[in-house]
Order: C-alpha cells, then structure tokens, then sequence
C-alpha cells in the first residue's frame, strides 16, 4: 500500500506525538490502525522512531561535548555500563568512551535577523525543491525576497494579499512582497481573487498586473513568456526595450512576450486545455481553535461566548462601567443580529487565558464607526495586555489611527510592543467593515512580532516591527493586579498597565473571533462571508 | 568440570566487542517499541544483562543483532505493564508486528544513523541547538523552548519540522548515495 503525502503527514504528526508524549486516545486509535493495516505505514513509523533513538544518541554525544553547557538532571549513563559494571569493568570504560567520546565546542547563538513572511506554502504535490535541500510542507511561511527552485511536482503558493499561485517544477519564483512575484523559469497558473486585485508577476519579458482573474504565466527556456487568461482579464507590460505598451488581454486571450517583441501563442489550445484542468493537491490545515462572542444576547450584565456552536461560559464578556438601566440600551442592530453597541462610557471585559502570552492569534470582527466619531473615540475596539519579553508589558490595542502624524486619521491601527501597523481604508464612515489583525510571533526570540491587517478581506499595511527580541521590562504588577488585567481581552477602552484607562471606543463590535493561529488570506475571507472560522480539514482538494 | 578461564575471557572480549558495536542499534530497536528513552534504557539495560547470561548460546557468525533483538523483545513483552507510563503500549498484535518491521529494517536504520550525523551539521546552527538541546538527557521541549526563548507552543512546532527535514534528507541522501 502505498502512502499519500497527506497519509504521510498525519503519520509524522503521530510519531510526533509518541515521541514528545503528547498522544492521545484518538491519535492512538489512529496510529494502531496505520500499524495494524499497512506494513509501508509501519516501516515510516520505524524509521521516524528510528531518528529520535539516534537523536538520543547524538545529543547524549554533544551533552558530553561541551561540559560547559546546562548540566542535565539525569546524565547519560550506558546502560551497558550499568549492565555490566560489576561483570566487565574494562569493556564498560570503553564503551563509555564510545558514547563519551570528544571535547566541548561552545554553542553559538546567531545575530537576531527580521525575516518577514510574505506567503504561505499552502498545497502541494510531489514536490522536490532544490534551492533548500530540504523538502517544504504545508504551512511552512515563506519569507521576502525568498527564491523557490521547484525541481518537479506542483506547490501552491498563498500571498499575504490572498493571490494563489500554483508553480509547476522546474520553476523558479522569487517572492518579492505579498503583491509581487517573479517567474525567472516554468509554469504558473495564478488565481487572483478581488481582495488581491493588483498583483503581479514579472519576468524580463513581460509584466502582468491582476484584475481579479486566472491566468498561466509560460516562462520559456528561449526567453519568451507565453501569457494566458483563463478568467478575467488581466494588463500585461512588455519588457522589451521596443515597445512597451500596456496591452490587455480577457479570458481565453494568450500573448507571447519576448525581446523581439509580442506575438502569437502557436500552441495556445493545448494550453488553454492544460491549465484549465484542475491540479491535484494535497493540503493541510492545522485545526483552529478559537472563541467567539457574537453578542446576539444579554443577560444581566453578561454576554455569552462559545466555540464550535458551544457555549463557553468561562469566557463570557461582562459589561463594565454602566448603569442596570441602561444595559438594554448595550445591544443594537447589528452585522448579523444583534451587534455590542458602544457609546463612548462602558466597556466590556472577557477572560481569556494565556491571551497575553506571545503565541500566534488572530482577531476578527466586525465594526462600525459613526463618520462623527471623536478622535477621543479612537481607543479601542479590542484590547489586551501583553506580558512577553517580545511586546513587553505594553498594551495591544486594535482601534483607528488618531494620529495624522504617522498616518491617514481614520484608518484601522493596530500598537503592539513599540511598533504599530496602520491601514489604509478610512473606518470612520457608518458603514460595517470586516477587520482582522493577525499576529505571527516568530519561532524564537530574535524574530520580531509580525502584525498583517485585513480591512473587508484586502491586506492593508504591514506593521512596522517590534523590535527583535523586545527588551521592554515586564513591569512589575502586584499577583492582584496582574490578575486584573493580563489574560483578558477589553472591548471599547484604552488600556493602560494597572486596567482600562478613560478613553472609551464609540461604535458597534460584531461577530468577533479570536483564534490560537495566524489564519490566512483566504481563510479571513471565508470567515467574513460565512462568519465561520476554518475547520479542521486533512483533505485532497482541487485547485 | 571447571571453566576454561582462558575460553571464559575470550567470550568476554567477543560479547564486549559485540555490544560495544551493536547496543545503539539494539537501542534503537527496543526504542521503536517503548518510545520513551528512560524506558527504553531500562530495557537495554535488562537486555544486556541477559545477553551476558545467555551468551554461551549465541553461534559465532550468526547475526547477533537479531539474537539480541529478540531478547529484547521478550524482554518488552515481560516487561509490558512496566512501561504503561510511555503513553504508547500497544496490544500484542501491533508490537508484533512493528517488532517484526523493526528487525528487518535495524541494518538501515544503522545507514540513517550516519545519514543523520550530516544532515544535522547542514541545519543552521540554532535550529540544530534546538534539537539536540531537545534530546539531551534530562532534557525536553519545555527545556528546549526555555533555552531558544520560543514558546512551548513555538518549540512543539520547530521540532515536528526539524524532524521531518531530518528525516527527508536522510531519506534523500540514502537514495542519492550522499550529500554533496
């Protein structure tokens, strides 16, 4: 029996999970099933397990390398030279000396460097890359600036700005922003969805900006570069030094692009045909978990949270700095039902543990900002604050820019650490608008907090970065203070360190989600139109 | 009728030099069957001390490692209720058979143990840290997380990807004879 890349994914995930003893019972249930019903499943499981026991192995070597280095609880002790120390005194020294073999090398820790992830390796099939040595998966972020060699096999691409790419190897793409691609070699058929309206792709034949269309991109081994709309329609720009009039091509219409100038595609139909046809893909999501309060009702002061369709009473949000009598008065007409109606007095609170720890989130929601709006009524939609060493003891405040200093006034801000990410759509309107900020910490701690807003699906404005590894002081709050305020999220107040400062929002808050993952381009837009955040998927697709 | 001192100490040499050669493959096996390292040292150890008592039995010239291996696997099934705390006890039909698989693959799991010595020096210097520091005695993700100032979320995720590259470029370098 032969595995899929999805089946061998999932076994992966399972041994990872034997390995790091985190399975359980449905992952066990699943794994005896591989192991009961496919021998090819049980020799992956052999030879994953396989790599751990010799990563045992290498680090018990490195540990007694570098005496220097933390010592363990438990040192590696042979068990053979436990075995037979009574027995064979002189065969266990040397046996020790197999394990215990060399001399320390200090460990090195690179220089911070801000690597920032424009795109997403979102699908693939049988994929060989050549510029990494290394196989890519599913998930895996792909930076700025990055060049994906594609030996053979087709690999999906999803841009920040929610444009799709399917490269087919050999190819050669660099990623030069979230709306800026460049086919040096290969084939790619890209779709364009009309929140990613205006990316492009170029090469040194031709230019090709996106209006909200499907089309295949030919690089040729003798230069040229055959253009082919599927859908849509799309503005292509010769490079050639002779003539460099934008031409714009509609579905079904092809161009080749080349230095001696444009001409037919001879072989277009067959094309058309190849590239109209779906792809095979194998995709994987990790599950999402997430909270949300669609603020559809009240009682007393308190609004219901759930997760899945079900009530999570422990998060529900409370209504703060209002009278009994004017609770009736919190809950409007709103994007769907019923939506949180602030007035510029009260704000609402949430639990929401582990809120202002430093993982990967997403916050979604939607909003209305009276075109009156004060700048006093600015500060903030969503609110919590962090206690990381990334983003300090500092606030993180989702709300619109007051500032004309650093940006249009109006527009959705997000401040987090030191840094702050502005968009570019005037909120301050009357009119509902689909937010989502999404917050991407890094791996590790030189990586600086990456913040991406979305304003009604349409990627606006990156932030500008925490500073790598912030080294903002956690300030010192009191167990009863810190209690108060972290691991919260506020609604329609400015925070400050000790609890909600006297800056009130002045709007209505809908349907809001906030997931323990950084949710994708695509998937923001589904969650604005269905008001569904993304399931739990391990599934072929086809694109 | 006495031993043979002379005939005893020869054995001696030849099980030291046996094991000296073979217990991290024997490891790896018993390790694929109980995957948690304490355990799996506790076995090995258990294991060695029977081959030692058993070595009168062994045929020179005959495979040793699957004669030790089968210890080893008596050695699990006696020791099964032992090691309830690895999470991962499987009923009898599916230590059977990965024990079966486990055997006929010891020779290459020994390739991939050299295969991996390269492609852990090819990880860039901080992404190895974090996995050895994983796989230190003592050691685990939390300790690894703590150490590369990632959270534990961060670490868990690092780690299920280093291990898949590891993996894939031991695979690769097996199938293309070595890295270059």
């Amino acid at each position: 029996m032969n595995l899929s890349d999805q089946d061998i994914l999932e076994l992966h995930e399972l041994c990872n999970a034997v390995v790091d003893g985190t399975i359980n019972e449905s992952q066990k249930a699943r794994l005896s099933h591989w192991l009961v019903t496919s021998e090819t499943a049980r020799q992956l499981y052999v030879r994953v397990l396989g790599l751990s026991a010799s990563l045992h192995s290498y680090a018990g070597e490195m540990l007694a390398e570098a005496p220097d280095v933390v010592p363990s609880k438990r040192k590696i002790l042979t068990p053979w030279f436990r075995a037979g120390i009574g027995l064979l005194s002189a065969a266990a020294m040397v046996v020790v000396t197999l394990w215990l073999s060399s001399r320390p090398k200090p460990t090195e820790r690179p220089e911070a460097k801000v690597e920032e992830s424009v795109a997403q390796l979102t699908a693939s099939k049988d994929c060989e890359w050549t510029d990494s040595g290394f196989t890519r998966y599913p998930g895996d972020l792909l930076r700025k600036g990055q060049r994906l060699e594609l030996a053979k096999g087709l690999a999906e691409i999803t841009f920040d700005s929610g444009a799709q790419v399917i490269l087919e190897g050999p190819a050669s793409l660099d990623l030069n922003s979230a709306w800026d691609a460049t086919l040096l070699r290969g084939a790619l058929k890209a779709n364009v969805p009309p929140e990613a309206i205006g990316f492009r792709i170029s090469n040194p034949a031709v230019e090709v900006v996106d209006l909200g269309t499907v089309f295949t991109m030919i690089a040729n081994n003798d230069g040229g570069t055959d253009v082919l709309v599927l859908k849509g329609a799309v503005e292509a720009e010769p490079q050639s030094s002779g003539d460099r009039q934008t031409i714009l091509l509609r579905e079904k219409e092809s161009r080749r692009f080349a230095v001696s100038g444009t001409s037919k595609v001879f072989d277009s139909e067959e094309k058309f045909a190849r590239y109209t046809r779906s792809f095979p893909l194998d995709r994987f999501a990790p599950a999402t978990g997430y909270v949300h309060w669609s603020f559809d009702t009240i009682e007393g002061r308190q609004i219901g949270a759930d997760t899945s369709g079900q009530p999570v009473t422990e998060f529900d949000a409370r209504l703060e700095a209002m009278s009994d009598a004017s609770i009736a008065g919190a809950l409007s007409e709103g994007w769907r039902h019923k939506a949180l109606n602030f007035d510029g007095h009260f704000f609402a609170k949430a639990p929401f543990p582990g809120l202002s720890g430093n993982g990967a989130r997403t916050v979604a929601f939607w909003v209305k900002v009276p075109g009156d709006a004060q700048l006093s009524a600015a500060y903030a939609m969503v609110a919590w604050r962090a206690a990381s060493q990334k983003l300090g003891a500092r606030p993180v405040h989702v709300s619109w820019n007051r500032n004309p200093s650093e940006g249009p006034v109006g527009v959705l801000r997000t401040d987090y650490g030191r840094g702050f990410a502005l968009g570019a759509t005037p909120l301050r309107d009357g009119r509902w608008h689909h937010i989502a900020v999404v917050f991407v910490p890094g791996d590790d701690t030189g990586t600086p907090v990456q913040v991406k807003q979305y304003v009604d699906g349409h990627l606006e404005g990156e932030g500008a970065p925490s500073p790598p590894g912030s080294q903002s002081p956690v300030a010192e709050l009191t167990p009863q203070e810190a209690a108060s305020v972290n691991d919260a999220v506020w609604l329609g107040c400015r925070l400050g360190n000790k609890g909600p400062r006297k800056d009130r929002f002045r709007g209505q808050i809908d349907e809001l989600f906030i997931a323990d993952r950084a949710i994708g381009p695509v998937e923001i837009v589904s969650l604005m139109k269905d008001n569904q955040p993304p399931p739990l998927r391990i599934a072929a697709a086809k694109k | 009728m006495e031993a043979d001192p002379h005939n005893e100490t020869e054995s001696r040499k030849r099980l030291m030099a046996l094991m000296t050669r073979h217990q991290r493959q024997i490891f790896s096996y018993i390790y694929t069957l109980v995957p948690n390292r304490y355990d799996a040292e506790d076995l090995l150890q258990e294991t060695s001390l029977v081959i030692c008592e058993k070595f009168d039995d062994f045929k020179p010239g005959t495979d040793f490692v699957a004669w030790a291996c089968q210890i080893a696997y008596w050695r699990i099934r006696y020791s099964r209720q032992k090691f309830a705390r690895s999470k991962v006890v499987f009923d009898e039909r599916i230590l059977e058979s990965v024990a079966h698989t486990a055997a006929t693959l010891v020779d290459e799991l020994d390739d991939r143990h050299e295969a991996l010595a390269k492609c852990l020096r090819r990880l860039p210097s901080r992404d190895r840290e974090l996995v050895l520091t994983r796989y230190e005695p003592g050691s685990g993700v939390e300790e690894a997380a703590r150490r590369s100032g990632r959270s534990l979320e961060a670490a868990y995720k690092a780690l299920a990807r280093l291990r898949k590259t590891l993996f894939d470029c031991v695979t690769h370098q097996l199938a293309t004879g070595g890295l270059r």
